[in-house]
């Protein structure tokens, strides 16, 4: 159960490998943490990861989950759930793509926002249900600045990240009524290897920053945030900016 | 909008939280106005099992059950029968402190044990085996129930008494309701000559002199407690107003008081604003009130009469005053550690303090004798009790620094209060836990009687 100051007792991370993810986990990590659940597809890399977070009698589990396999999501999730209570759970799975490819490849581009959005809210949706099933829970989902104002540069996982987006708003409301916290996160430009080779934009951010931001938002009982704060001042600017002007400026 | 709660269970379900207004979770809210209604329910039960939850005053997770059933008690709350010779009352269980004193005072009887709000039911006054100002004279409530009947696991209503049945009276006594529901109880009441109490209030400049000031008054006053200003530092450290009192003598009071002593009407309270702020309550508001009220605190006065509810529950005069803590909500930490550590107390005031952990609610009393109860809190010592929002910066990593001094001094912490403690440290504080385990286990072999905080202290 998660504690009164926010501390929870069992982590589940979907995106076993993410930078952010991983991050958040290690933000999260307490004495108070009995068990910990990595999935994803990189099971080697996730098990050398999970024993890093070995202590005392803490429980370490890795599951195989591909967010494109949406038959199999629930195999995951009966493991995931079946072995207790989830306290909080962080759905951190999406791919950036190659903008400049796949705007000149429909199946490419479709492939990317897929992936974003409606496997990703597929799976959300199955988590949430767990979660409200159990009556209690946080559920963190990770969108991005993107998903707010769509840009010339990445629209593409722009579109996809604005479903997940979208969907995770109304997903906050219904938590609500069923005691289940849902924490929307929009950061800006994270480096990650995700990012790896790309020109930094303004406001960038290290993932533990994105980490440390979250937790504050669990703790302080904030459902939607930008990371770093000052990112969500440019998204409303960027959102009102009249498009010939939103044109002229840098990435 | 319930849709998607009915559609998860089949039933309908409500978010709660304790009084604190941390960590909600739903559960399936059974309002029991029969036994029939407790019965049919527990034929059906799931593996999320079931609590029984009075007026939602404890402070954290204790009376939710997340995910399962939760049997609201609040309408089985009907007085039986009452024998004016002993004073002893039959009650449903969900019946409140404030009914029985609105019932009973104007007849000259008075609870034996009051918190400090009259918003607890009997059965949660039994749970959570409650104190109040005259625990150091008369114990805590359990002390005072004569009988009472429960339902058990098995579906079965059984009734418990100290003498008869011991080990399952005492595990029910302190059992945080893991032990069965309570249905209904015999509670001795204490007879009193008026509606109204003779204070004695004490200014004491630091922590000592408030701990020894109030050691003297107890010898004379059956009731007595200490508000502590936690904000002050170095010798003015642990300054403070020390209230006791007794119940007032017919001889004491005079005009409109002498014609009609045992007359009691509660003032409506005021409502708090349910949407305040989050930072209404700060180091630097609390701060200006706690010096405002140990200013107008007298450096001592004497035989002041205060009418009954002033003196037992000023906070019940502002209804939902928990929301001024804003979203976030807050916890109360309340512990006791045995009177030769009273120094914990001290590192407490001074730690909460450094991380400017402000608190406006901070209370100081001493116990007398413990009970029998494997699971009660009160023991010999010094209890402190302080309210602080949840969202001060470096409050968890403090409070458990001071749960780890409170354990290794062999004290404890209330669960009726606790949102946030590890489960490890439990058999430290109640070393009479595989007592109570055993009891309980004989009672409820598959634990259906659960909580959130059950859960979270992997009771």
């Amino acid at each position: 159960m998660m504690d009164a100051l926010g501390h929870p007792q069992s982590v589940f991370l979907a995106g076993g490998t993410s930078e952010i993810g991983l991050a958040i986990v290690r933000e999260l990590m307490s004495t108070r943490i009995e068990r910990l659940v990595l999935a994803g597809r990189n099971h080697t890399e996730m098990t050398l990861t999970a024993a890093s977070f070995a202590h005392n009698n803490r429980k370490l589990d890795v599951l195989d989950l591909d967010i494109s396999h949406t038959e199999l999501h629930e195999i995951c999730l009966d493991q995931a759930f079946g072995g207790g209570d989830i306290d909080v759970a962080i759905m951190a799975i999406g791919v950036l793509g190659n903008q400049a490819e796949d705007e000149l490849d429909v199946k490419k581009a479709m492939k990317v926002i897929r992936v974003n959005s409606s496997d990703s809210i597929e799976l959300t949706m199955r988590i949430f249900e767990r979660m409200a099933k159990q009556g209690h829970g946080t559920l963190v989902v990770l969108s991005s600045i993107a998903a707010v104002r769509p840009r010339r540069a990445n629209f593409i996982y722009g579109a996809g990240k604005a479903g997940l987006d979208a969907f995770t708003q109304g997903l906050i409301e219904l938590g609500n009524e069923v005691g289940v916290k849902v924490i929307l996160v929009r950061p800006g430009f994270v480096r990650t290897k995700m990012t790896a080779g790309m020109e930094d934009a303004p406001f960038s951010v290290y993932p533990h920053e994105v980490a440390a931001d979250t937790v504050d938002a669990i703790r302080k009982n904030k459902s939607i945030i930008y990371s770093p704060a000052q990112v969500g001042a440019v998204a409303v600017a960027l959102r009102n900016l009249p498009r010939p002007l939103l044109r002229k400026l840098p990435r | 909008m319930t849709g998607i709660n009915d559609a998860i269970s089949g039933k309908h379900r409500e978010v709660l939280t304790g009084w604190g207004r941390t960590s909600p979770s739903a559960a399936h809210v059974v309002p029991v106005t029969d036994e029939q209604d407790i019965a049919s329910e527990l034929a059906e039960l799931t593996e999320r099992g079931v609590i029984a939850r009075g007026l939602g005053r404890s402070y954290g997770d204790s009376a939710q059950n997340a995910g399962g059933l939760v049997f609201d008690m609040t309408h089985y709350n009907a007085i039986n029968s009452f024998d004016s010779v002993t004073g002893v009352v039959d009650v449903q269980a969900g019946i409140s402190i404030d009914e029985l004193i609105t019932h009973f005072l104007p007849l000259g009887w008075f609870v034996p044990v009051t918190p400090g709000t009259r918003s607890v039911t009997v059965g949660g006054a039994i749970a959570a085996d409650i104190h109040g100002k005259n625990h150091h004279v008369a114990g805590s409530f359990g002390n005072h129930v004569r009988s009472m009947d429960v339902l058990f696991a098995d579906g079965q209503v059984r009734t418990l008494s100290p003498t008869q049945t011991p080990d399952q009276f005492w595990a029910t006594v302190g059992g945080m309701g893991l032990t069965g529901v309570i249905l209904r109880a015999r509670i001795a009441l204490t007879a009193v000559e008026s509606a109204h109490i003779n204070v004695e209030t004490v200014r004491a400049n630091n922590l000592d002199e408030l701990m020894s000031r109030q050691v003297e008054l107890e010898e004379t006053y059956p009731y007595c407690v200490a508000w502590i200003d936690c904000l002050s530092k170095g010798d003015r450290l642990g300054r403070g107003v020390i209230t006791a009192g007794r119940f007032a003598q017919l001889s004491e009071l005079d005009g409109k008081r002498a014609s009609d002593p045992l007359a009691y009407e509660p003032a409506k309270p005021i409502a708090a604003p349910s949407f305040a702020p989050s930072g209404l309550l700060n180091r630097w508001s609390v701060a200006a009130f706690n010096e405002a009220w140990f200013r107008k605190a007298p450096k001592h006065r004497i035989d002041e009469i205060q009418s009954m509810a002033t003196f037992f529950h000023p906070l019940d005069g502002v209804a939902g005053w928990n929301a001024l803590y804003g979203r976030a909500g807050f916890v109360q930490y309340q512990f006791v550690v045995p009177e030769s550590s009273s120094e914990v107390v001290r590192v407490a005031i001074e730690k909460l303090s450094a991380i400017g952990a402000a608190s406006f609610l901070a209370v100081l009393k001493r116990f007398g004798a413990g009970n029998p109860a494997p699971m009660s809190f009160p023991m010999p010592g010094w209890t402190l009790a302080l309210d602080i929002p949840t969202g001060v910066d470096g409050l968890a990593a403090v409070l458990d620094e001071l749960d780890q001094l409170v354990a290794n001094a062999g004290g404890r912490v209330y669960l009726a209060k606790d949102a946030r403690m590890q489960p490890h440290l439990l058999p430290t504080m109640y070393p009479r836990i595989g007592e109570w385990n055993a009891t309980r286990d004989a009672m409820d072999p598959q634990h259906r009687f659960a909580s959130d905080q059950a859960r979270r202290l992997h009771r």
